[in-house]
């Protein structure tokens, strides 16, 4: 990731109010994910898997806390039964930061199912989804988001692609 | 050695903790012996010690129980080197193993083959964990976790019999409101808000 975007997005999670971040270590987000691992104002915890993530986020939001989970497209696959058996079964808000690899450009060509694939599945899932390609949209994005996930008690997604990444 | 019995033992001594329960009768037992909004069932296999693990995070002065089965937590294995790497010491992560699918017709699981959970968990990292092999031997380790300040992890294999008790009265989203209602007034925090547009306020 770019360390401009990562910049905006770090201040900008911290100023949503998020206090919680699930993350399993990702290539695009380590100049996200690393800042947010310091930071005190957040509790990091690392995952072994984006299912567990999910859940974790779940109790967490359950305790009192604003959560987020930070992964790849990838993992949001492997996290999309957790999802629907856990947070939109039980109507539990999350923030969902998702490296959008695979999409056009994307040097990774191995991930480029995932970059087909992860749109259609959030909308399959209703999971309510914004994708940003610039800095200057990731504040905007990510107060949004926060804010929606309140309202609509459910996940919401940002999908971090192209220019913010590669 | 019955669930249902080594549920009994631990009821009222489990007072005001959150308990996140797994799919199967646990749930209705445990329901039955305890009735609380303080009870969240998960319904599923593998989430169960996932979410008990973030709820202990984010209440670390409130004890949280995880009423799990070995179908369960085989599903969701990676939670506990993650569990044992957090260590909060408000949880304990009971999981009664009957070495089947309970609720699904009663296929063996692999722990009826050898796998060994408490071995699982040991090797993760969780330092407390530990089989139990009679309903007092169970009490007696399960008093100490709840009584203690130190992440717990207790293995108790059980039979396969079941406890006629009334089935659980609500879903999903009900019990999720219910549970955080009862979080928000014991705990004196607020977790529910609506958003009013600006013009409604």
């Amino acid at each position: 990731m770019k360390a401009e975007g990562a910049k905006a997005a770090h201040e900008a999670i911290v100023k949503a109010g998020i206090n919680f971040i699930a993350c399993l270590p990702d290539s695009a987000f380590q100049e996200l994910y690393i800042p947010l691992s310091n930071d005190p104002r957040v509790t990091y915890v690392q995952v072994a898997s984006e299912n567990d993530g999910v859940g974790i986020c779940m109790g967490a939001w359950l305790g009192g806390l604003k959560p987020a989970l930070l992964v790849e497209n990838t993992g949001f696959t492997l996290g999309s039964y957790a999802l629907m058996r856990g947070p939109i079964a039980f109507g539990v808000p999350m923030l969902l930061l998702i490296s959008h690899r695979g999409e056009l450009g994307d040097e990774r060509w191995f991930s480029v199912p995932f970059g087909w694939g992860t749109k259609p599945l959030l909308e399959s899932m209703r999971i309510s989804h914004r994708s940003i390609e610039k800095t200057e949209e990731v504040q905007d994005a990510v107060l949004g988001a926060a804010k929606s996930m309140n309202s609509l008690q459910a996940p919401v997604a940002i999908l971090f692609s192209g220019g913010l990444l590669f | 050695m019955k669930r249902f019995d080594c549920l009994g033992k631990i009821a009222k001594a489990a007072s005001d903790a959150l308990v996140v329960t797994s799919a199967g009768a646990v749930t209705l037992e445990w329901n039955a012996l305890r009735p609380s909004d303080g009870n969240f069932r998960v319904r599923t296999l593998g989430l169960c010690s996932s979410i008990a693990l973030g709820m202990a995070l984010g209440l670390p002065q409130r004890k949280v129980i995880a009423l799990d089965g070995d179908g369960s937590l085989l599903m969701n294995l990676c939670s506990l080197p993650t569990m044992a790497r957090m260590e909060p010491k408000n949880l304990v992560h009971i999981v009664f193993d009957n070495e089947v699918y309970e609720a699904s017709g009663s296929k063996q699981t692999a722990t009826a083959t050898g796998t060994d959970l408490v071995g699982i968990a040991r090797a993760a990292g969780i330092r407390q964990a530990l089989w139990t092999h009679s309903v007092d031997e169970f009490a007696g380790v399960a008093m100490e976790a709840l009584n203690g300040h130190e992440l717990f992890f207790i293995g108790a294999k059980v039979t396969t019999e079941r406890t006629e008790v009334p089935p659980y009265p609500m879903d999903e989203v009900e019990n999720k409101y219910r549970f955080i209602r009862h979080v928000e007034k014991t705990e004196k925090i607020a977790i529910l808000k609506t958003n009013l547009p600006s013009s409604y306020t």
